[in-house]
């Protein structure tokens, strides 16, 4: 059957996770023990930016962030031919923060607001280190868009 | 280095389903909404409706899966009664779920070209040695490619090695990095989620393309779309198991939804017929129409052929996005007073039709790239301008014209000049004897020549060219060859300074180390 052509590729989607530095342990012998050693699971909102993730009683919250760079995945059987398998552009990043930590702190929020609604899930940086800062300090100045983005219209 | 870069001597092999241009991996009509993510496509309300909101899905291991892909892949083996398997069949078999896997990080923005999924590329790993006992260095990925000169723009040090990922569409240095231990995997894979370790991750320098980019609207591009139909309607002719082979319409128009019935109807004429069997249509197979040989099919629309064409596609829809349309080929707009400090005409410029075709063509020796950095995808001199400019010195205007000092008389006939005179101009330029007796005729003339033109060029205007400074050759030849050292230079320097800031493995210091991108560029 051919499916209609321009759906996302539905095959896999790989996104990379962050999470803070206290449940790395925990993270590391759930994937030992194959997932018996405790309750692991994710729920993604309907803006499909943020998440909660729960490791055992914990909740993190999760937003997915836009990465500056492009990665891809590959798979390898002999660690010298490549067969790609995806295109990494997102990251989950967790924290033990509340949600609203874009909330208008400042006096001139209003007008910052906007801009930073638009910029809220643009990660700055790529995932080396020589990527720290990609954006600002890495890619050649391009045109403004005259396009505004609205990367929700898709239905 | 030029020479080298051509002999592209890769075997690649992709998997089934890249070749056969699976609809999966190789979309019909990307939508603009698709070129705007080209490579980045997010994680949309689409994806997302297969769950419920509020409700926790778990993450699972993979480590089933695996067991069960090893279990199945040596089964595989042993019917082929062992040796080497291509388990890259199937569209299951590109998973991210199993086998080893390696990240690699692009640097650019907008890389030129990439590969879609399912298509191979192979990892090599450069070394030049100090002497030829030199010992190897090992790497964990990648094959060993000993050569004197490298296939890049710059040329490695003695006991300097870089690795490579290539693939027929461009050729990247990679250099390896430490993963951040807060970083895992996370796979949506048949609406499960799926943790792995993090890969070993791998930043690419800036791309050296191998394969040209067509321009939009140009003849490339239009026969690539007519191909990319007809290889579509013989496919589907393939896949028929009737006799003789037919195909729905319904398929073709649901891949094609931007053409036209009457368009589509208009190819199908041209190799069948339509049928009506009760409520039933379809298109029956022409007795007399000889259906292309799978091969055949193959070979009209490749892999490769369907990255450049969309990669074209992305790029037009970035340009439209920026402004760039009809209209403007009418009324430029006037930036003048507008904050924007890029212009359209840069933008064009560095368009991957124009950057691939410069870069290709400075490889055939045809042009030089750009040194003032209008399309250097890093914005700050540490990557290569793909724009072309002349091979040949400009004029510069403004000089005044170098008086002809160099004389090529009869007594000055390096031709004529016997041997035991030679040596002794050679003696005369302060060449050692030693080195001189090690010396043919030929190479004797080429020191006195070389030589003397550097004579030549350090006097100054004005000053009557003495001595030997008549063997002097050459006026502009001699300065294409200065453009030419110097153009080495620079392209040596970029290479070094990409080696040099992508090896590093210290996260650049800045002095915000807030997650702020206020003043970041669109």
């Amino acid at each position: 059957p051919v499916a209609s052509s321009d759906d996302p590729p539905d095959f896999e989607s790989h996104i990379v996770l962050r999470v803070p530095e206290d449940c790395v342990g925990r993270i590391e012998k759930i994937i030992q023990s194959d997932g018996k050693h405790e309750e692991f699971s994710l729920n993604l909102n309907s803006d499909a930016r943020n998440s909660t993730v729960r490791i055992g009683n914990q909740l993190l919250n999760g937003k997915i962030l836009d990465l500056p760079t492009i990665t891809e995945i590959h798979k390898t059987l002999d660690n010298k031919s490549l067969y790609k398998v995806a295109d990494v552009s997102q990251i989950l990043v967790c924290t033990h923060d509340s949600i609203n930590s874009i909330a208008s702190s400042s006096e001139d929020a209003a007008q910052k607001a906007a801009a930073a609604k638009a910029k809220q899930w643009q990660y700055p940086h790529g995932l080396t280190p020589p990527m720290k800062s990609a954006r600002k300090k890495r890619f050649r100045k391009t045109k403004k868009k005259k396009f505004m983005d609205a990367p929700e219209v898709e239905k | 280095t030029s020479k080298t870069l051509s002999n592209n001597s890769l075997l690649i092999q992709h998997s089934t389903p890249a070749t056969n241009i699976a609809t999966h991996f190789f979309p019909t009509h990307p939508s603009a909404f698709r070129l705007r993510y080209w490579h980045r496509t997010p994680f949309t309300r689409r994806i997302v409706r297969h769950w419920q909101p509020m409700r926790f899905q778990p993450i699972q291991t993979p480590v089933k899966h695996q067991q069960r892909v090893a279990a199945m892949r040596e089964a595989m083996r042993q019917a082929q009664g062992g040796g080497e398997v291509f388990y890259m069949r199937d569209v299951q078999d590109l998973s991210g779920k199993d086998e080893t896997l390696v990240m690699i990080e692009y640097s650019e923005e907008h890389p030129v070209i990439l590969s879609q999924p399912g298509m191979a590329s192979k990892m090599k790993n450069y070394f030049k040695r100090r002497q030829a006992n030199d010992s190897e260095p090992t790497f964990t990925f990648g094959e060993l490619a000993f050569s004197h000169q490298i296939p890049f723009l710059g040329q490695l040090q003695p006991g300097q090695s870089l690795q490579s990922i290539e693939n027929m569409l461009y050729r990247a240095p990679i250099y390896l990095h430490k993963r951040q231990n807060t970083d895992f995997l996370l796979i949506r894979s048949m609406n499960q989620w799926y943790i792995r370790p993090l890969p070993s991750i791998f930043v690419a320098g800036q791309q050296c393309p191998l394969y040209e980019v067509p321009s939009p609207n140009s003849k490339r591009a239009t026969v690539f779309v007519r191909d990319f139909l007809f290889a579509f309607i013989y496919r589907l002719f393939w896949a028929s198991d009737s006799s003789p082979r037919r195909l729905k319409m319904d398929d073709v128009r649901n891949a094609f939804p931007h053409y036209a019935e009457s368009n589509i109807r208009k190819r199908l004429k041209m190799c069948s017929t339509f049928v009506r069997q009760g409520s039933e249509t379809y298109w029956s197979l022409k007795p007399d129409f000889r259906l292309p040989s799978k091969e055949e099919v193959l070979s009209m629309v490749t892999p490769e052929m369907c990255c450049a064409q969309y990669s074209m596609m992305a790029a037009e829809q970035r340009l439209k996005d920026a402004g760039y349309g009809e209209k403007y080929f009418f009324t430029p707009e006037n930036d003048e007073g507008s904050e924007d400090e890029v212009t359209i005409e840069d933008e064009i410029k560095c368009a991957p039709w124009n950057t691939t075709r410069a870069f290709l063509a400075s490889q055939r020796e045809k042009c030089l790239l750009d040194q003032t950095g209008i399309a250097d995808p890093t914005g700050c001199g540490q990557g290569f301008s793909y724009v072309r400019v002349s091979q040949k010195p400009h004029k510069d205007e403004n000089a005044t014209p170098v008086p002809k000092k160099l004389v090529t008389g009869t007594n000055a006939d390096l031709r004529k000049l016997p041997l035991k005179e030679a040596k002794q101009i050679c003696r005369g330029y302060g060449v050692k004897e030693e080195e001189i007796s090690a010396l043919t005729r030929w190479e004797i003339i080429d020191v006195i020549r070389t030589l003397s033109t550097q004579a030549a060029k350090a006097t100054k205007d004005g000053e009557t060219v003495s001595g030997m400074a008549r063997f002097a050759r050459g006026n502009t030849r001699f300065s294409s060859a200065d453009m030419q050292e110097k153009y080495r230079k620079h392209c040596q320097r970029i290479f070094d300074q990409q080696n040099q800031t992508l090896a590093n493995t210290d996260p650049i210091s800045t002095d915000d180390d807030s997650t702020d991108a206020d003043s970041d560029n669109e």
